[in-house]
Order: structure tokens, then sequence, then C-alpha cells
């Protein structure tokens, strides 16, 4: 009962929000919006990290 | 210093990275790190030369405690809090909460928990459970450091704003969270929940340390390196989402899978079983999204950083399909307790945890310009890494299904230990490379020109902001309308811990404590105050860690073992002790089986009694010898002899009331059907029943058989002058002064001698037996001697009047007083001592036994003549004509 209820939940839960995801484009944009604003993060702090050294170097 | 970065379009981003709290952190990692190892070389070498010891090393045990603490704690506590001063100001754009807070928490984690912990576990002040070895005292200051942590971290995800949140900074607040959490119950739960009950708590947290404080941190590491190493978003944000939650659903729900065939409920076990072969497909998934994150960085990265941390993905995929088949239940019953579970643990802590570790610290290393950075160094340990780690793995898998195999097919218990020692050999060699390598990742860090990682980074940095970048920040603003949605996975995050609590913890502990009252006897024993502190004694030393204390519902170990462990067998194990781990056999039967010297001369010198053995010797617990235990040893002794005696005082009526309680629960019923409660195959039992011996017998066989079993009491000449037989009562037979017919040379093998140090040697095969009764037959030089017939006729007479009360009349040992006796009367029809012999034991008796001298009843002639007379009762073959 209880392992029925684990595997039909994850799987319903994970099969809703795969569906959801390919359907709508604009959730699509939400889920994947965090790995660019990620890298635009990281590209700062590395810019930032570069410049500190290049100004140390000189 | 503090390193710092400003400003986007979309967010103001301030970076303010605390590199000293960094540097801080990763150093007492290495540190750590480098201690655990150490303990861990030692522990793996006392496999291979048991006395490879010293009167100021501590045991085994202990060591084996502060080897798994180190790691988890010292080691990858403080790799992941020095990762998190990098990640978590660039993940959330604002700085930790604050250095003070943060020199608390250093100073917290290694000076209140690393450095305590190790001195207490190493002094004997510990808790004897898998991954939360420390004791509760500095359990207190693991809540406060990991509270601590909490405030460090979360509030500058918090000042974000939870919106769009990286998967890394789920990774991270899930982890910090929810090890808060589960840390508590894993580690104070079975203090107060007995037995199995209390060890389904301890499977939860041992999965949760995996499953929801290293796994997430790792990831967090994984997801963080990748994209910042290659310039790339990592391929689906949605794939990472998706494996975060299918992780942290199911990571909680695998707990019980320590514990399979145990007599924790099977809907528990069934849970985990699910949950664990369902999560490794969600590994597959989040191994999927991580490789494809990594196109275009080539198999072997040369960026350092990313290096570690492919690999560390590599590892992940391996060690979570592993662990979904050991879950499964056919595997599980032949592989668990075997080092292939130790393989694991290794591969996840030392490959997957630890690759990502190192990898996060170099990376982050990597960005601080005034570091030291010796590229060179960090390559050479990346290959030594990775060569000793695979080699141990591999190497411990084959171990394990090796021991595993002769499990099953009920071969001696030695023999694991025998086939194994090639394997330990190899793990301990692969511990070269191992150490070597994280020596040399440290000198890299602290050798090498200063800034040389940030100087090469600068070198091969340009400033982008990509067009693919750039187009996706006006998604930023629009998709808000489902800010609440954070809020409700948040939410369902607390559901998911307290649903795998109920399901694996709290449900099992309310049906096991069902199970007991039905079945348990009316008044069970309690410990005696001797047992009760000899347990305490057992759990110091980490007997636990060796001996299991579990029964499994399986037929290997019914055949092995006995009746499989009832619920309410473990009602007073405070904390349990039912083990993951057998080096050596279960013992949760060992009560009644050994006598007290053996035991004390086995915890003295345990190969002097085993050969083959690789328990280590615990001299400390004596006074200069075997015979002279002190306390400890005495109470050890106690509770060992204790272990399993409720059940047996309960049994039979005992068993046939549980029966009718229980009717409707088969897995009960499997203990209570067993056909033997005690099986195991040195227990002593009646005379009589013994299977015939086979006529034939390899003799190689039975001169190896008796130089692994028998020479350590009888001497290697069977001269009853093994080193073992200064500290045994009665002592071991002179056999080479003794001729024995096969028929009780059968006896004896199959039954032992109850009252003596001689065990039963069920576990041996017939031929093996017969080989050895051959070789027994082979030691003896007793010449025939000549009988005078009024001689014979005056001894018979002596004996009628003296001997036959125990003896019997036909010298059967089955006189009227000998079921009185603790040790049975020597049959005489079975074994025949040289006549120097008879008439020794005649004047000075046999100590240890009801044989007294007779020196003051008998006169010489009638000791000569009863000696004599005794010599005729032998009916078995002469030695000389035995094969």
């Amino acid at each position: 009962m209880i392992t029925s209820i684990i595997v039909w939940g994850s799987l319903f839960a994970a099969a809703i929000f795969t569906v959801a995801y390919l359907l709508s484009p604009r959730l699509r944009a939400q889920v994947e919006q965090p790995k660019y604003q990620f890298q635009r993060q990281l590209e700062n702090f590395d810019n930032s990290a570069t410049q500190e050294t290049k100004r140390g170097q000189q | 210093m503090n390193q710092t970065t400003e400003g986007t379009a979309s967010q103001t981003i301030k970076a303010e990275v605390d590199t000293l709290l960094l540097r801080a952190h990763a150093y007492a990692a290495f540190i750590a790190l480098l201690i655990a190892v150490t303990f861990g070389i030692i522990i793996s070498l006392q496999f291979i030369y048991p006395n490879f010891t010293a009167d100021w090393l501590p045991g085994w045990g202990r060591m084996r405690y502060a080897h798994t603490q180190g790691i988890m704690l010292g080691w990858l506590g403080n790799a992941f809090l020095a990762f998190m001063y990098h990640a978590v100001p660039v993940l959330s754009g604002r700085p930790v909460t604050s250095r003070t807070l943060g020199l608390w928490l250093f100073g917290v984690w290694n000076f209140a928990v690393m450095i305590p912990g190790w001195i207490l576990v190493l002094s004997g002040f510990s808790q004897p459970l898998e991954w939360a070895e420390f004791p509760m005292a500095v359990d207190i200051f693991v809540i406060v450091g990991l509270a601590l942590a909490a405030y460090q971290f979360l509030p500058p995800f918090i000042r974000r704003g939870v919106t769009d949140l990286y998967v890394s900074s789920w990774y991270l607040i899930g982890g910090l969270v929810f090890t808060l959490l589960s840390y508590p119950m894993g580690n104070f739960a079975p203090e107060f929940v007995p037995g199995a009950a209390g060890a389904a708590f301890s499977g939860l947290w041992i999965h949760d340390a995996v499953g929801l404080f290293v796994t997430p941190m790792a990831l967090a590491i994984l997801y963080f390196v990748i994209p910042a190493s290659t310039g790339k978003p990592i391929f689906s944000h949605f794939l990472s989402m998706l494996g975060f939650w299918g992780l942290f659903f199911l990571y909680p729900l695998n707990g019980t899978h320590h514990y399979i065939f145990s007599v924790i409920p099977m809907e528990a076990q069934m849970t985990a079983i699910l949950a664990s072969f369902l999560l490794g497909i969600v590994v597959i998934i989040v191994v999927s999204n991580l490789m494809l994150s990594q196109r275009g960085a080539g198999l072997i990265p040369k960026d350092i950083g990313l290096r570690f941390v492919s690999m560390a993905v590599v590892f992940y995929l391996i060690v979570s399909i592993q662990g979904s088949l050991q879950a499964n239940m056919s595997l599980n019953q032949a592989v668990h307790f075997t080092d292939w579970v130790i393989g694991h643990s290794h591969l996840a802590m030392l490959g997957f945890a630890t690759f990502a570790a190192i990898g996060g610290i170099l990376h982050a290393w990597q960005r601080m310009p005034q570091a030291r950075y010796n590229a060179k160094a960090f390559e050479w340990a990346y290959w030594l890494l990775v060569v000793g780690i695979s080699v141990m793995v591999i190497d411990l898998t084959l171990a394990g299904i090796v021991q595993g195999q002769l499990w099953q097919d009920g071969s001696p218990w030695i023999e694991s230990l025998q086939a194994s020692r090639p394997y330990w050999i190899v793990r301990s060699i692969s511990a070269i490379p191992v150490a070597t390598g994280f020596i040399v990742l440290l000198i890299g860090m602290v050798t090498g020109e200063r800034g040389a990682g940030a100087n090469a980074l600068a070198a091969s940095h340009t400033a982008q902001t990509t067009d693919s970048l750039a187009s996706h920040s006006e998604l930023h603003d629009g998709a808000r309308g489902l800010k609440m949605s954070y809020v409700v996975a948040c939410a369902a995050g607390i559901v998911f811990f307290v649903l795998s609590v109920s399901l694996l913890g709290l449900l099992p502990r309310q049906v096991l404590e069902q199970q007991s009252v039905a079945m348990a006897p009316g008044s069970p024993l309690p410990y005696t105050a001797a047992e009760a502190r000899g347990r305490d004694v057992y759990a110091r030393e980490g007997c636990s860690y060796c001996h299991s204390q579990q029964v499994r519902y399986t037929e290997a170990d019914i055949a092995r073992f006995g009746a499989p462990t009832l619920a309410w067998e473990g009602r007073l194990e405070f904390p349990h002790m039912l083990g993951t781990r057998r080096i050596g056999p279960d013992l949760s039967r060992a009560g009644n089986t050994r006598t007290a010297d053996w035991q004390y001369a086995h915890l003295y010198d345990p190969r002097a009694l085993v050969p083959a053995s690789i328990m280590p010797s615990y001299a400390q617990l004596f006074d200069g010898g075997a015979t002279s235990p002190k306390r400890d040893a005495q109470d050890l002794v106690a509770y060992i002899d204790s272990l399993g005696r409720a059940r047996e005082l309960a049994y039979p009526e005992g068993d046939a009331a549980a029966r009718t309680a229980a009717a409707d629960n088969r897995w009960a019923q499997m203990s209570l059907d067993a056909p033997m409660l005690n099986a195991h195959p040195a227990r002593t039992q009646a005379r009589g029943n013994a299977p015939a011996l086979e006529v034939t017998a390899d003799v190689a066989l039975g001169q190896r058989l008796w130089l692994n079993n028998c020479a350590g009491c009888h001497g290697e000449q069977a001269q009853g002058d093994g080193v073992a037989a200064q500290w045994l009562e009665p002592q071991p037979k002179n056999l080479a002064i003794r001729e024995y017919s096969r028929s009780m040379l059968a006896d004896v093998l199959w039954n032992g001698v109850h009252g003596s140090a001689m065990p039963a040697w069920r576990d041996l095969s017939s031929a093996e037996r017969s080989a050895l009764a051959s070789a027994v037959q082979s030691f003896s030089a007793v010449e025939q001697e000549a009988a005078n017939p009024g001689l014979l006729a005056n001894g018979a007479d002596v004996y009628a009047r003296h001997c036959a009360e125990c003896h019997g009349d036909n010298g059967a040992g089955n006189g009227f007083a000998a079921a009185q006796l603790p040790i049975a009367p020597t049959d005489l029809r079975g074994v025949r001592a040289s006549l120097a012999e008879r008439v020794r034991v005649l004047e000075n008796g046999v100590a240890g036994t009801s044989m007294a001298p007779w020196t003051d009843r008998l006169s010489g002639e009638e000791i000569i003549a009863v000696a004599h007379y005794v010599g005729e009762f032998f009916t078995g073959t002469s030695n000389r004509s035995a094969p």
C-alpha cells in the first residue's frame, strides 16, 4: 500500500511536472531562468577576480 | 582578504567571498582528512597483521570510530563549509552573515566537535552507531555547529529572495536544513528507542547522512563548478530540479535498506527497497544532465577543479547504481555485511563526495589571488587518487562477493577470513596512492607561486556576457507569478522528511512494540550489573563493527546461527548493536557457547586459539595474562555469555506462546519454526547422534585443519602444549599419549566436550572431520601394554568399587553419578591413554574436572591394577591401522 503510493505518487508528480514544462513556454522559461542568471553571476565574479589579479600584477 | 564583485543589469550582485574563513576550513579539512586516513590505514593493516598494534595505540574499534567520523565531519564537513564561503556569495549575490559568526562556526566545528570527539572516542567514550560514533555530548556541539552554519549561509539567500534559485542553492539550503533535522533524530533516537526500533532510526540517519548531508553538498559543488569551468550554463535546469526533488523525496526513504531481512517490519523494508530502486533512476537523470553539461570539456578536462568534479560524477553514477542493486533482496541476502558494503561506502565518501569536495575547493582556490597554487601537484594528486580509490573499490567489491559466496554455502567462518586476506592486502596497498594523493594535494595548496591559479585564470579569461545569456535576462521579471511555488516547495521538503521518519521510524517502532508485547515472555531477565557494564565495554571497543547482533530472516543465517531475532529480544538494547558488517560471526546467540576461560584466552590472544583469526588482542583488559582478567574483561565475558539467554530461557514454552500470539505474522513464524534456536557450530551438545566419519581421509587436509583449528590449544605435535593451553582448565589433552576410536572422534568433533574449551566442529564438512580425525589418530604413540590376568582382576574390583559410579560398569562414562558432573566422565571405550598417563591421572586427578587424585584412597598397587583394567575398555581400532 505505502510502496504503491510512493511509486505512483512520485511518478505522477514527475509526469505532471514534465508535461507542464513541455506544454508551457512560460514555465519552461521560469524553470530554466536560474541557470542563465547564475552564469552571469559567475562571469561577473570571474571578471572581478581577473581584474583584481591584474591590478595586483601591476 | 575579501573578494568582491558587483553589478549586472538585472540584479545587483555583491559577491563577497571571505577568503580567510575559506582557507581556514580548507586547511582544517585536509588536516582532518590526513588524520582520518591515518586511522583508516592503521585499521586496514590490522586486517593483515592483527598484532600490528602498540600499547600507546587505541584499539581497532576506537580507531574505526575516529576514522568514519573524521571523514564525514572533519574532512567533508570542513570542505563543504570552505566551499560554501565561496559559493554562497556567488549564488546569492550577498555576503554570508558575518565573519565573527564564521570564526565561531570554525571554532565549534573543529575545537568543540572534531578534537574533543576524536579524543573521547579514542578514550572509550562513544556511541556504537554507524556514522554517529561521537558521544552525545559532542553531538550537541555538532547541532550547534549546524545551526551556526544555517545562520551563516541561509540569510544571504533569504535576503536575495527565493525566486529563481539556481539548483546549487537548492541543494545547499536543503542540505543545511535537513541535516539539522536528521542529525538529532539519528544520533539521539537510538539511545532512547531500543533494539530494532532504534535501528530503524539509525538506518534513517545512515542514509540521511549520505543523502541529506553529503550528497546535496557534493551535488551543489558539481552544479556550481561545471558551468563555472566550462563557461556554459548547465544542460537543463528542469532536469536538475527534477533530480533535486526526486533525491530529496527518495533519499530519506532509503534508510531501512541497511536492515533488510531484519525484524524491522517488511513493509518498511519494501518501502526502502523500492525507494532505492527509484533513486537509481533519478540518479541516472541527474548524472545524464551533469554529463551533458560538460559537453565540450573533454573526457579528462584541463581545468583541475572540473577534472575532479567530472570524476565525481562518474563515481556518483556507479555508487548509486551499486546502492540500488545492493538493496535488491536477492543480492542483499548474499552480499550484505560483506566488504562490498565497505567498498560502496568508500566509493560514496572517498570517491564521489571527496572528489566533489576537492573539485570545489580547488575551484575556489584558483580564484583567490593570494593563494599558493601548484598545478603540477594537483595533476599528480588527481591521478594518484583516481588509481588508488578505483583499486580499493574494485578490490573490496570482489572481496565482498567472495565472502558472500562462502557465507551462503555454509563454509566455516574462518575460511571467509582466509579467502579475504589477499583482498585486504590489496586494499591496504591501495591506500598508498590514496594517502599520497591527499598529501600531494595539500602540498599543492601550500607550495607554488602565490596567485598562480588566479593568474592562469586571468590569462585565459575574457570578460563576457554572451548573447544567449542576455536574451534570457528579460524572462526574469516575467516569471514572478510562480513565486509562491517556492513556499510550497519548502513545505513539501519538510513533508518529505516527516514522511520518511513516520514511515521508516515511527511506524516500525509502533509495530515492533506491539510485537514485543505480544510475543515476549512474561518476565524477561534484565542484565546483571556486570553484564550491563560488559555491554558498555563491548560498545566502547567497537565490537559491533565486526560482530552483528541479529540473525537475519535468511536461509543462510538460520542454518549458520539459528532462529532469526525476534523484536522483543532487543528490548534492553539502548542503543541497538544490530551491526552492518560481519568480519567475525554474529554474536546474538553467543551465550552459553564457549567457556569463560576460552573467552578470556580468546580476548587476551585470539590467535592462540584460532590461528587464522584477525581479531585484535584485548590484552589491555588483563593483568599480564589470560588468567588474570581485569573487571572490564570479566564484565565483557559476562555480557557475551548473556547474549541470547532470554530467548533460550523462554524456549520452548515462550516460543509456543509467541506462535499463537503472532499467528498472522509469517516472518515471526519463520523464526519460531527454525529447526534450531542456536545453531552455532561450535556449541557443545549432548553426546551421541554424531554422523559417522568417512573411512578414507585426506592426510594433507587433516594436517592443515589441525594447524588452523587445533594446534593453538593442543600444540603442533598434539602434546597438549599449545599457546592457549596454559590458560584453559581442564587443559587440552595430550593426544600423543592417547588413542581414540573413530566413533569417539566423530562424537567429540560433532558435539564438542561440554564444560571444557573443546568446541564442536559442526561447520566442518564430513570429509574435513574425517581428515581431522585421522590427523588426531596419527599423533598417538601409545604402545599396547601386556596385561596380567591377576592384575586385571584386582583392577576390576577397584574399578567396581570406586570408578563405576561415574564411568559406568562398562566404562561408557554413564555411571549413575555422571549426570551430576559438570564435565561428563571420560568414555573409556573410545579413548585409551598410555599406561603411564592413566597412572598419572589416577595419582593427580584432572584439574577442572571431577576426576580427583586417588592416592589417599588407593594403594600404589591398586592404582596400577585399575590403570591396567581401564585400558581394556577401549574398543577402537589400533592407531597404526587407522587410515
